[in-house]
């Protein structure tokens, strides 16, 4: 599975890559939605793991163009600022799930690890769940 | 169409026109006034003529029967009869003598018979017969039988002695025509054919004629007078008339013009406020006055921008409270970034605590994170330090030169360029705390920056001077420029029109000026750049200079352009 991490901070990036990659997760990185809309369009990212607030094409925007350019890929926001108008926008639009800066591992291992899953039975309709803190 | 041309129209159909059909019935009217005037003085002459005549006639009647009762012509009138009667040969005609006032009435008189020969004759003149007006009397006898007839020629002037003084009250002429209306009995001063029809033209007068028929003597007399005596004065008053109805019509057209514009000026005054308060100058208002729709409209107008001004202060101030939000939203992102960053890292520890190297990425990792977290909160702690200043008299020199030193790097490789100008050889001394000075300017230059949007000249230029016992340093970036909407609000903690902006730099900036005693003045031209101008006191000594000096000669060793200096190496 290829994971994407966007991000225009640094340090969450790399934070996020090395603490998800594994055997069969592949983890590449964004610093912007513009550049993630490029590697969607490629054709071989499977989820997205977006932050919310971003100059340019920002988190919920960016959901916006994956859901209508490729329906199979799963969207996973994550915001600093947990804004009810913007969960409710993301949930309307078909996030994957709203996750709460700052992450707890645990929770982004066992999402990641059940998108894997899916993945592996070419299911690409999972649950939609929106999990705060 | 304006108010104006419309109230013109008004006037014009409602008072102008009527009055210009009454000013034209006016002149149509007088002269059948005349005509009407002159006629009833002629129909009364002409009753007065006809009784002057008939008195007269009556007399002179009875003057020619006379000659038929002498007891000549009586004796020859019987013997005619019997002459007649028996078939003899009638007898010559007498001649017959008459009085003098015979003679002035009658051309010629003759006394005929039952059968028609001639008894008597008397004649005045060589001119009889065919002169004068032929008048036939019957003669009855004593007993009523008619014995004869006379005929009479009859001088009609005669009869018309007093008709002057009639024909004077006309100014007219008096004529004359046979009983059959056909030729005239009387001499005029013109041709007396034209006494035959109803109204006829004389040089370039109009005469009209009237009528009287007389039964005995039987003729016809004409009265004719000239219209134009009568119908003067009637045109006279209507000229008079529709002078006054043009000086009416003209009033009524000043006063609607006068009219006009008192309405249409407070209107006048309305638009141009309503295009000001379009531009943003919400404080306009109109002055109350004129007629009371107008009034009303324009206490409208003025309640209408008092609202609008409110409603925008308000929307202000909501635009603030939305800052806020935005602010608590970068803020956010600003520490739980970092936090999440060592969070993750801090549970990945426990994983890599075999692998001495990783472990120690990962710390290094997170110290930095936490340092980044630390600067953050600085940042929002200089808003709090920046209202606490300690001035004391320093070279502006200090703070600005440390400032431009930071600023400048950050500036460059932006791509712009930075230039300096001073209006005097040295730069003034300041009542200022030198590193708060150094903030404040440093924020003003960066900011500056920032507003660069690539497009057009990228320069930030500072430019000192003095005004007022202030120094005056001014920097002017030629970026985007602050809407005017916004320029209330830049100062305000938290309010920030950039994207990763914390809102903090200029009210940091804004704080420090305040404490100092002075100000920072805006002047923005969206999309052509900003000028910020920082007002500083100047520290005593140099004040007091400054002040003994009079105006416009603040900096007497540099009158000359300022002093503009370019860094070398600046450009991109």
């Amino acid at each position: 599975m290829h994971l994407l991490v966007v991000d225009d901070d640094a340090a969450v990036r790399a934070s996020l890559r090395d603490a998800l990659t594994a055997d069969e997760v592949r983890v590449s990185e964004a610093a912007g939605g513009r550049e993630a809309l490029d590697l969607v369009r490629a054709g071989w990212v499977d989820v997205v793991l977006t932050d919310v607030r971003m100059p340019g094409v920002d988190g919920l925007e960016l959901l916006r163009r994956v859901r209508a350019l490729a329906p199979a890929v799963e969207v996973v926001l994550m915001t600093a600022w947990d804004d009810p108008d913007v969960r409710f926008e993301a949930a309307r639009t078909g996030v994957r799930a709203c996750l709460v800066k700052p992450l707890d591992l645990h929770i982004l291992r066992a999402l990641v690890e059940e998108l894997r899953r899916e993945h592996g039975r070419g299911n690409p309709f999972g649950k939609q769940q929106c999990t705060g803190e | 169409m304006t108010v104006g041309a419309r109230f013109f129209g008004i006037v014009l159909l409602a008072a102008v026109l009527p009055l210009g059909v009454v000013g034209a019935w006016l002149v149509r009217d007088a002269g059948r006034a005349g005509e009407e005037l002159l006629d009833r003085r002629m129909t009364a002459a002409l009753r007065g003529l006809a009784d002057e005549v008939g008195a007269e006639w009556l007399r002179a009647r009875s003057r020619l029967l006379d000659v038929a009762e002498s007891a000549d012509v009586r004796a020859r009138l019987r013997t005619a009869d019997e002459l007649s009667a028996d078939r003899r040969p009638a007898r010559a005609p007498i001649t017959v003598t008459v009085s003098r006032e015979l003679s002035e009435i009658a051309h010629g008189v003759e006394i005929r018979d039952r059968s028609g020969g001639v008894v008597a004759r008397y004649t005045a003149g060589t001119a009889w017969p065919g002169n004068g007006l032929k008048v036939e009397l019957p003669i009855h006898s004593a007993t009523g039988d008619r014995e004869g007839v006379l005929e009479a020629w009859i001088r009609l002037e005669t009869l018309l002695g007093r008709s002057s003084e009639w024909t004077a009250r006309t100014g007219g002429v008096l004529g004359a025509l046979s009983p059959d209306g056909a030729s005239s009995v009387l001499s005029t001063p013109f041709d007396a054919h034209l006494l035959t029809s109803a109204r006829f033209q004389l040089g370039d007068e109009d005469w009209i004629t009237r009528r009287h028929v007389l039964r005995e003597p039987p003729a016809v007399l004409v009265l004719a007078a000239p219209l134009e005596p009568y119908q003067q004065p009637f045109r006279e008053a209507a000229r008079r008339g529709i002078l006054l109805i043009l000086a009416v019509a003209c009033t009524g057209l000043v006063t609607a013009a006068l009219l006009t514009r008192q309405t249409t000026r407070p209107l006048a005054r309305l638009v141009s406020a309503s295009r000001a308060m379009a531009r943003g100058e919400l404080q306009q208002r109109v002055p109350v006055r004129g007629p009371r729709e107008v009034r009303e409209l324009a206490g409208a107008f003025n309640a209408m921008a008092e609202t609008l001004q409110r409603t925008l202060a308000t929307l202000s101030k909501r635009q603030a409270l939305a800052a806020v939000g935005e602010f608590a939203a970068v803020l956010a992102h600003e520490i739980r970034n970092p936090l999440t960053a060592i969070r993750i890292d801090l549970q990945r520890v426990e994983e890599v605590s075999h692998d001495e190297a990783r472990r120690r990425a990962l710390t290094d990792r997170m110290l930095e994170s936490v340092r980044r977290l630390d600067r953050s909160v600085s940042g929002v702690l200089s808003v709090a330090r920046s209202g606490r200043v300690d001035p004391e008299p320093i070279p502006l020199e200090l703070p600005l030169t440390a400032a431009l030193e930071t600023a400048r790097p950050t500036i460059s490789a932006a791509g712009a360029q930075l230039r300096e100008s001073y209006v005097a050889a040295s730069l003034p001394d300041v009542m200022g705390d030198r590193a708060a000075l150094e903030q404040l300017l440093l924020n003003l230059l960066l900011n500056a920056g920032e507003a660069l949007d690539g497009s057009g000249p990228q320069l930030v230029e500072v430019h000192v001077g003095t005004d007022a016992g202030l120094a005056v340093i001014r920097i002017r970036d030629t970026g985007r420029g602050i809407p005017a909407d916004q320029l209330e609000l830049i100062f305000e903690p938290l309010f920030s029109t950039k994207r990763n902006g914390t809102g903090l730099g200029l009210a940091v900036a804004d704080r420090i000026a305040r404490a100092h005693g002075g100000e920072i003045r805006v002047e923005s031209e969206p999309g052509r750049g900003t000028t910020m101008a920082v007002h500083i006191p100047l520290a005593a000594g140099r004040a007091e200079a400054e002040a003994a000096l009079p105006v416009g000669a603040a900096a007497p060793r540099d009158e000359a352009a300022p002093r503009v200096a370019s860094f070398a190496g600046q450009q991109p």
